[in-house]
């Protein structure tokens, strides 16, 4: 793996560094002004209360209203958003600079087996897909050649890994979080896994850890984290197969999987799609086989202040569908789509990762 | 909502300008981390090759010549920020005074 010139190192750093404040000093500071406010008990109570879905965008205004009183959370907003944009523009250049060296080694490195890969460049891509630069990322996933790099040598191990953005808490590890989410499967015994939305291969690489014998397939729309996913899995042994596909028509047959994964996808499409998805889903999964879901939690389990900055995202990080995921019911589109044994709940605090998991039945 | 990286209308600080400033101030302060990172990464190295000893860089104490120019330029850079806002005009006199501390 490459390493980043002292330029672009420190000024990711850097980045860590003002994100951990201020989702840290700040954030707690912006936690107690909301507490002090006079609105902030009857809104508390409200937020669990009515839950219905129309009922959510003129109670998240209030919310907002009271919660930007405070200065530390004006200045929270403002360097997550100065974070965000900023992991780009300086990780960039960074790897620009050592676009050689990256080249070399995915020479060295291609994968010889091309048979774990099946891109399908003539796929319809949706529209609620097309053009997002999801956070921030300019041009979107498909956008850059050195995703990968970018990620694996900067923005990841120097800003994400320390958490505090979007639903993932302050020094909270993700990779361990995924972990302890897939640990929630009821069963160990399945044979072949599926994920719906996979991106690369960070989930189910980790799958691989916990179910070392089963066959791993994940599918997704975006054919550059396919094909890193491709490139690392090959590169470790995982031995993972990957399609690009979307996750409401999938390539494969009735009954034929053992376990659904879907790990951070759901805020990022329309609820509409999520009920195309729980439905294909449970058409591919045998009798008895379980799904397990992990997306930011949804309004009626946060407070209002976490609420406001869940909603947050949908106008400043480009994820626009965060806010209409977070108002919807993903245990209700799985017992619509026929799941029993359907429950959700929270594996750490700020309610992250916040787990929602089914069965189809026997 | 938002789709791409364009910023929202809406300032987070209340407005646009002081957004602007504060914007500016967090890079200011970005780029002094990089500096402060790079010459402490160029004092571990000159270090290791012997060329420096650091703390004897701590301890060192500026005489004579090196005092006064470090005194000309510590004043010039104290008048240029913090008189910034306050400087109403500006002549050839008071202009080419500062080649001389570059």
């Amino acid at each position: 793996m490459i390493t980043l010139q002292q330029r672009g190192r420190s000024g990711l750093q850097f980045l860590g560094s003002l994100q951990q404040y201020s989702s840290s000093v700040l954030r707690d500071q912006a936690e107690a002004d909301f507490a002090a406010q006079p609105e902030a008990e009857a809104l508390t109570e409200e937020f669990k209360t009515d839950v219905r879905p129309h009922v959510w965008r003129e109670r998240l205004d209030r919310a907002r209203d009271v919660v930007e009183r405070s200065k530390a959370y004006r200045y929270n907003r403002f360097y997550q958003r100065f974070v965000a944009e900023q992991n780009y523009v300086r990780a960039i250049p960074a790897v620009e600079a050592r676009r050689k060296q990256w080249e070399a080694v995915v020479e060295a490195k291609q994968p010889k087996d091309e048979s774990r890969l099946k891109l399908d460049p003539n796929l319809p891509i949706p529209r609620w897909y097309e053009g997002v630069e999801w956070h921030l990322e300019p041009g979107g996933w498909d956008g850059y050649d050195m995703t990968m790099p970018m990620f694996m040598a900067g923005i990841g191990p120097y800003v994400f890994s320390l958490g505090g953005y979007a639903a993932v808490d302050v020094n909270c590890d993700i990779r361990s979080q995924r972990k302890n989410v897939l640990s929630e499967f009821r069963r160990r015994d399945f044979k072949r896994i599926y994920e719906a939305g996979c991106g690369g291969a960070t989930t189910l690489g980790v799958a691989r850890q916990l179910f070392p014998q089963a066959e791993l397939v994940g599918g997704d729309l975006s054919p550059a984290l396919l094909k890193n996913g491709h490139f690392v899995s090959e590169m470790m042994g995982l031995g993972i197969t990957f399609r690009q596909e979307d996750a409401v028509k999938v390539a494969e047959a009735d009954n034929s999987v053992d376990a659904v994964i879907s790990y951070a996808v759901h805020h990022e499409m329309p609820p509409g799609v999520s009920e195309a998805m729980m439905k294909e889903m449970f058409r591919i999964l045998a009798p008895n086989g379980e799904i397990i879901i992990s997306d930011p939690p949804p309004f009626r389990a946060v407070n209002p202040m976490q609420a406001v900055v869940l909603d947050w995202d949908t106008d400043n990080r480009a994820e626009p569908f965060f806010t209409a995921a977070a108002m919807a019911s993903l245990p209700q589109m799985l017992r619509d789509a026929g799941f029993v044994d359907v429950e959700e709940y929270a594996l750490e605090k700020r309610g992250y990762p916040w787990v929602t998991r089914g069965r189809k039945p026997a | 909502m938002s789709r791409t990286v364009e910023r929202p209308d809406r300032p987070y600080l209340g407005q646009k300008e002081l957004d602007d400033v504060v914007r500016m101030n967090t890079e200011l302060l970005a780029e002094l981390w990089i500096l402060r990172d790079r010459v402490t990464v160029l004092e571990h190295q000159l270090e290791q090759k012997q060329v420096i000893d650091r703390k004897a860089l701590s301890d060192f104490v500026p005489e004579g010549e090196l005092a006064k120019e470090l005194e000309r330029e510590r004043n010039a850079l104290v008048a240029r920020v913090a008189g910034a806002p306050h400087a109403r005009h500006y002549d050839y006199a008071t202009l080419a005074k500062q080649a001389e501390i570059g």
